[in-house]
């Protein structure tokens, strides 16, 4: 009996050891436990500079801060004044029909042709013309029953390498069954005399072709309807130098937008700045004299939809740009400048707008007066008419509600299905010793921008302390909160984007507050994050 | 048999090498020694013991899942009571063949060839370090989390040896091959972790070391690293009329393992004070939440690589056995083991002959990697070759919820 329990306890022990064994294995996976973390994240030390590129920024000796912004506004680019078509030429002979059969012997020359090309440039008058791109091609047919070398010369053109001539070989053809050869070569760096043969023409290429029988052959009998074709291609010719005449036309341009990326960041609330001055300069790289007739520039917010057109007395009349001075391996550009502020214009309102674009449409006048220049037009590959604006703007505003946008897109450590993150909070902490408060606001946005889960945010970055003279006196510490629960996480992870804003408003509403060089704001950003170790996939 | 042997006799050949089991001496009728000529044993066991942590805890650790906080608050309350927190295990299977006698002209001389697999952790911790891996660091927000004076060392290793034993004492000398599957050691003689207020700053005092074995190969099937072991017992009896007493000294895989020059190990003696990473751009949070790579750098956590030599978790241990009775007897062990959190161990066992085929033995044990335990273990004869050892060394740790340490033990032996 005794033996018998002895038996039953060992029995226990065995099966219990197995239990626990088989009780060890991870169906589960590996095991998970939450924790609550608490880390600094970042920080950082916020001025000016951070809001606004230093590049742009002028700085005073009593630490005031001017904003100094340039932008292009528009370049007309020289394809816009010259444009110069693929052009196809035909050179050929043969023998018409009803004039039999005719013996001809090796190296006989079956045409030789003088010509003149003219090429269609519309309202351009050139007379010489510099390559910077730019192919020949000559492609032979022959229906002769010998081989034909055809020879394209430009007597009155050259080529880099000094020669003027292409040439090509066709073997022997036929009617029912012609030949082809093609032949090219690259027009980079070559000159071209437009003026013809006796120097006095436009547009005009003096060009020679000759045909002949191979002189190794055995000649050919040419019967009637035989012919032999050159076709001669210029094309994507693009001009390194061009001189002539541009004759005297307007061109229309616009409207067209440009973007401004002075406020790209900027999305919502107003400006109000003091003083601004705007400098539009226009730079004429041409060889021509241009009156620029400026229909409209009108400053645009994508954001909600305003627009402002600028007015200045600039927008009454016609401007008048002088022509560039050619000095023989490159160019010298006529300026014209002129400056707007808030005396003659409403530029202030046009900047106050906040634009990211500016749009514009204008007329140009080549040569209002005529061929003064007696056919000396030019332009170079790079000649351009542009123009820019330059932006002065001493930092002394009033911002309401000035909203600056980034969207990150958050690459979190696991994956949508397991990730360790559960939930977490930020905790923002600043000093601030700008004259304007910050409130930050957090949305987690869909791949096309729109809300689809907002993030609570607690707390107000207050503005530094502003005396008398509306200067900072004290910094202020403040704090903000923003909780991201479980559920914003998992739209973190299923592929959404966090767009985080900055609302601005300056300290005294009323007046204009001054930006000075030494104001700083320094953040730090800590997070409390609630994780499940071994959560991460 | 003459009774002048049965002393030597008594002290067992296979159980009696773990201190944590119960002792189940050879017994003149269930073993009859010197019987065989050649002997197999093979020998597995696995022993778990820790003095604050619960069972619950590493059990649900293994079984993988999710750990409810209210089974790790169970352990932390437990730790918070203790001075000291230690935990550990033992995992050995061994195979051991011996020959007859006669070995080199030595009539008792006996030649054992064995060959095992070993696993082995030992760790020693703070009880802030529990409370920062198992609940975060955001409770300590405002102090300091003490995370050391801790270590830790889990160490897999092969063997394979051959040794001689005299058949009089059990006494036995053996020298092993070791093969090094894999090392993890941490030593952290200093460590401390502010958590600034609102986790504004973390500030770490770390005064330690890491090394660890080449973790792309440290699967079962290969090694990474080679070294030599020597194990021996030396057993004396007393010259006493009634009662002998056998007093017995032993050591376990004394020796060293040399780890290939992939393992690595980082060596730290810095304050680091953490503030969050610095950015040029308010909005430039990107960077700072996959900045790993920038964390390390911060934290000085790069590895470096290189070989190391590390002792073995060797085994020391003296025991005194008593002969009661013909049927009764006691033994008195105590052992220490190169483990971290380790303290020497004392075990009293007694055991206690049933019929013809059946030892049963239970013992009381106190340190180690714990507290007071409580051990059963048998041997059955089956038939006349065979046999079948099974033990426990805490028998609550199956019985009962919420203690601390488990483990169990069967071999068999098998005479030839």
């Amino acid at each position: 009996m005794r033996y018998t329990g002895t038996k039953l306890w060992v029995a226990s022990l065995i099966a219990g050891t197995l239990i626990s064994a088989m009780g060890c294995s991870k169906e589960d996976g590996p095991a998970q436990w939450d924790v609550d973390l608490l880390a600094p994240l970042v920080n950082t030390t916020f001025t000016i500079g951070d809001l606004i590129d230093d590049t742009l920024l002028d700085v005073s000796s009593d630490g005031s801060v001017t904003l100094l912004y340039q932008s292009q506004l528009f370049a007309v680019d020289m394809d816009t004044v010259l444009k110069a078509p693929d052009t196809t030429f035909f050179y050929g002979a043969g023998l018409a029909n009803g004039q039999g059969s005719v013996n001809l012997p090796a190296g006989f020359p079956f045409t030789s042709q003088n010509d003149l090309t003219r090429f269609d440039l519309e309202d351009l008058y050139l007379r010489s013309l510099i390559l910077r791109e730019g192919t020949l091609r000559m492609r032979l047919r022959n229906e002769i029953m010998s081989a034909i070398i055809g020879t394209f010369r430009l007597p009155g053109s050259t080529f880099p390498d000094g020669t003027n001539s292409i040439t090509s070989e066709v073997g022997p053809g036929s009617l029912s069954n012609p030949t082809y050869s093609t032949q090219s070569r690259d027009l980079a760096g070559s000159v071209f005399d437009l003026r013809g043969p006796a120097y006095n023409d436009v547009n005009t290429l003096a060009t020679s072709i000759d045909l002949l029988l191979d002189p190794n052959g055995s000649g050919a009998t040419v019967n009637e309807g035989d012919s032999v074709v050159a076709e001669i291609t210029y094309s994507g010719l693009i001009p390194q130098y061009a001189k002539g005449y541009f004759g005297d036309r307007t061109i229309h341009i616009g409207p067209e937008e440009s973007d401004l990326d002075l406020f790209a960041n900027v999305v919502n609330g107003t400006l109000d700045v003091d003083d601004v001055s705007l400098k539009l300069r226009v730079e004429n790289g041409v060889g021509v004299d241009v009156q620029v007739r400026l229909d409209h520039l009108r400053a645009m917010n994508s954001h909600n939809g305003a627009s402002v057109d600028l007015s200045h007395t600039i927008f009454q009349g016609p401007v008048n740009l002088n022509r560039a001075v050619d000095l023989g391996n490159g160019y010298a550009p006529s300026v014209y400048t002129t400056t707007m502020d808030n005396t003659d214009s409403n530029v202030d309102v046009f900047l106050e707008t906040l634009p990211d674009q500016v749009t514009y449409e204008l007329d140009l006048h080549l040569n209002p007066l005529g061929d003064i220049s007696n056919g000396n037009d030019f332009l170079y590959y790079d000649s351009k008419l542009r123009a820019t604006l330059e932006l002065e703007v001493p930092l002394r505003v009033i911002a309401n509600e000035l909203t600056l946008e980034k969207i990150l897109d958050v690459d979190l450590p696991g994956t949508e299905d397991a990730h360790g993150l559960q939930s977490g909070d930020l905790r923002i902490f600043a000093t601030n010793g700008f004259p304007f408060s910050a409130r930050f606001q957090m949305d987690i946005v869909d791949a096309e921008g729109q809300v689809v889960r907002a993030v609570p945010l607690q707390g107000l970055i207050a503005s530094g302390v502003l005396g008398a003279n509306g200067v900072v006196q004290h910094s202020v510490d403040s704090r903000a909160d923003a909780q991201l629960d479980a559920d914003g996480i998992d739209l973190l992870y299923a592929g959404n984007r966090l767009r985080l804003r900055a609302i601005f408003n300056t300290a005294d509403q009323a007046q204009h507050v001054r930006i000075l060089d030494s104001y700083r704001m320094d953040v730090k950003i800590a997070a409390g994050a609630h994780y499940l170790v071994n959560g991460d996939e | 048999m003459s009774r002048s042997l049965l002393p030597f006799l008594l002290l067992g050949i296979g159980l009696d090498a773990s201190g944590q089991f119960p002792v189940l001496p050879t017994d003149s009728v269930i073993d009859h020694p010197g019987r065989w000529n050649h002997r197999v044993e093979a020998f597995a066991s696995f022993d778990h013991n820790a003095n604050t942590i619960y069972n619950e805890l590493p059990l649900k650790l293994l079984q993988g899942g999710y750990l409810e906080r209210e089974l790790r608050q169970r352990s932390l309350d437990a730790i918070r009571e203790k001075p000291r927190n230690s935990a550990g295990y033992d995992l050995e299977s061994r195979l051991t063949w011996t020959g007859r006698d006669c070995f080199l002209g030595h009539r008792n001389w006996r030649p054992i060839v064995s060959i095992a697999y070993q696993e082995h952790m030992g760790i020693r911790f703070t009880d802030d370090l529990y409370d920062v891996t198992f609940f975060g660091n955001a409770s300590f927000e405002g102090t300091r989390a003490d995370l050391g004076p801790s270590a830790y060392e889990q160490v897999r290793y092969g063997s394979l040896g051959a040794g001689i034993r005299d058949a009089r004492s059990n006494s036995f000398v053996r020298i092993d091959l070791v093969t090094g599957r894999s090392i993890s050691q941490v030593d952290l003689k200093w460590g401390g972790l502010f958590t600034g207020e609102d986790g504004r700053v973390l500030r770490a005092n770390i005064l330690g070391d890491l090394f660890q074995s080449d973790t792309a190969t440290s699967s079962l099937g290969s090694g990474n690293g080679l070294g030599a072991a020597v194990s021996g017992r030396w057993e004396i009896r007393a010259k006493r009329k009634t009662r002998p007493t056998t007093f017995a000294m032993e050591i376990q895989d004394l020796g060293f393992v040399r780890w290939n020059a992939n393992a690595v190990r980082i060596e730290k003696d810095t304050l680091v004070i953490f503030e969050g990473f610095r950015v040029a751009d308010l909005f430039d949070l990107d960077a700072a939440l996959t900045g790993e790579a920038q964390l390390l750098d911060t934290f000085g956590l790069r590895y470096r690589t290189g070989g190391r030599t590390t002792l073995l978790p060797f085994r020391a241990s003296g025991s005194m056995t008593m002969c009661l009775t013909g049927r009764w007897n006691a033994t008195i062990t105590i052992d220490q083991r190169n483990l971290p959190g380790y303290v020497p161990m004392v075990c009293i066992s007694s055991s206690h002959r049933i019929g013809q085929r059946a030892l049963l033995a239970g013992s009381l044990g106190y340190g180690g990697f714990g507290g007071l335990r409580v051990g059963a273990a048998t041997r059955i004869k089956v038939g006349d070759r065979i046999r079948v050892n099974i033990g426990t060394p805490h028998l609550p740790g199956f019985l009962m919820g919420r203690m601390r340490g488990a483990g169990a033990m069967c071999g068999i032996d098998i005479g030839l």
